[in-house]
């Protein structure tokens, strides 16, 4: 049986026209985690220990319609909690927003992936 | 290869010829671990064992599982376990795990602090008894994260971030198909078809997940070097029928672990105080000790030291312990303990200690300096 469980959540964020957006991912809880993203086609893989203003689309276009799929794996590895949380940080929109969402992990030393979707209108 | 295993063979037989045998289940080195801080101080002095421990993660399941247990606060339930950490019922999203590598005072308090509740049934069938038992455990002091962890969690924040990765990947030709069915039926300003969006893609996780294998991520390595300093107590009342007025103290129990963590190397202070209502008198026990540790990959060496004074007119004489303890794994989880020394009673028969043994230990550490 598989220990990961997942939460889907669709959210919208407003950009501004010809603005880009950058993306911070924070692994709350003490716990770890590894994040992927899914932009124009592209897979985006976190190279180092966080995502910190990870440029979309850094040349300026539009980004009004487009889609960026956000995939995080976080492991339970906090022996007081199962709990797990991570923050999504946008900014370069209309306005910065933060997205915050929290699972518990089915088992300590468990897996949850977060896949968050952004729609930019 | 076959040297090595011959010279282990060898090395073994001839100390099984030396010394008495004895083997275990449990840890072979429990009179030093026996009076250090618990980790759950209800349950050790409560002397139960519980095979069910509740430990909600959140208030509002602290609050079901108090309500149904008591059917809502009417009654003491006869055989209860749960313990909890206040600071961890609340959810920290800005905590990250480099945050938490080092603690003040007060962080480490608040973050090591666990309550624990039990109840259990202490009489017998002519005169049942309930005990209940209320402990709490904190450290003041918890050092920082090792070197050898934080490598340890950069790793598995690569492997992880790889693992999502081919998680998307896995997804992406259905993904990108359902992304064009949303835009085709007009995006974000569509409320109904945003909604069928987030169903789409939920079905889609929710089938992937149940067959993802995250397997090859390593195990984690979490200890904490430096100075630490754990401090625990707890008290058990009586309740002899379950009447509640009938209510009577019954046992308090104190401990402090004072420990230094180096690398390899490890001391650890225990101090213990039990003091139990025998009629209407109290008996304090008092115990001491000391363990200065060594540990490498494959065998450990300690030596320990304890002592014990009991506090109330005509108890038995103080009693102290020695011993040195060396522990050999010879394979995965199975290990072979060598104990020499002197136990509690120096002038009882078997109070010179010269043993061997095999103990089981599946946990990837052996000796636990933080608990």
């Amino acid at each position: 049986m598989s220990n990961t469980v997942q939460l889907t959540k669709v959210e919208v964020y407003k950009v501004v026209p010809g603005t880009p957006v950058s993306l911070t991912v924070v692994i709350g809880n003490a716990n770890v985690g590894g994040t992927s993203v899914l932009w124009n086609g592209q897979i985006i893989t976190q190279n180092s220990e966080s995502v910190e203003n990870l440029a979309i689309d850094a040349q300026g276009n539009n980004l009004q319609g487009l889609i960026l799929h956000c995939t995080t794996n976080v492991q339970d590895i906090n022996p007081a909690t199962n709990n797990t949380s991570v923050t999504y940080t946008l900014s370069g929109g209309v306005a910065q927003q933060d997205f915050t969402y929290q699972l518990q992990a089915s088992t300590n030393g468990g897996f949850v992936l977060y896949n968050i979707t952004f729609v930019f209108s | 290869m076959q040297l090595r295993f011959m010279v282990r063979f060898i090395w073994c037989i001839s100390l099984v010829i030396a010394l008495p045998v004895y083997a275990q289940n449990s840890d072979t080195l429990p009179q030093f671990n026996l009076i250090r801080t618990p980790v759950s101080p209800a349950f050790t002095l409560l002397d139960a064992a519980p095979t069910a421990v509740e430990r909600p993660n959140t208030p509002a399941d602290l609050a079901i599982s108090i309500l149904s247990k008591t059917t809502g606060l009417t009654q003491i339930p006869s055989e209860y376990a749960m313990e909890f950490s206040p600071y961890w019922l609340a959810n920290h999203p800005d905590l990250t795990w480099q945050l938490d590598t080092a603690r003040t005072v007060w962080e480490s308090i608040q973050r090591t602090a666990t309550l624990s509740l039990g109840t259990a049934s202490i009489g017998d069938s002519l005169a049942p008894v309930t005990g209940l038992a209320l402990g709490f455990r904190t450290s003041f002091f918890s050092g920082e994260t090792s070197d050898r962890s934080k490598a340890s969690l950069r790793a598995i924040t690569q492997q992880l971030a790889n693992n999502a990765a081919v998680f998307l990947n896995s997804q992406k030709a259905a993904m990108q198909t359902i992304d064009s069915v949303f835009k085709a039926k007009g995006g974000a300003s569509n409320p109904a078809a945003l909604k069928e969006y987030q169903e789409a893609l939920n079905t889609l996780n929710e089938t992937a997940v149940s067959t993802f294998s995250q397997e090859n991520v390593q195990d984690y390595v979490l200890d904490r070097q430096g100075f630490l300093l754990e401090l625990a107590f707890g008290s058990v009342w009586r309740f002899p029928n379950d009447i509640a007025d009938s209510g009577k103290f019954a046992r308090l129990g104190v401990w402090i672990t004072p420990a230094y963590q180096w690398t390899d190397w490890s001391i650890v202070g225990v101090g213990r105080m039990l003091s139990d209502k025998v009629g209407d008198s109290t008996q304090t026990t008092i115990d001491a000790g000391l363990r200065l540790i060594y540990t490498a990959r494959q065998y450990g060496i300690s030596l320990e030291a304890v002592g014990r004074s009991f506090t109330w007119d005509n108890a038995p004489e103080n009693e102290w312990r020695i011993a040195a303890v060396f522990d050999y794994e010879i394979q995965n989880g199975t290990w072979l303990t060598t104990t020499f020394g002197r136990d509690y009673h120096g002038a009882a028969q078997g109070s010179f200690l010269a043993k061997l043994g095999l103990s089981f230990n599946l946990s990837s550490q052996r000796y636990v300096v933080n608990q």
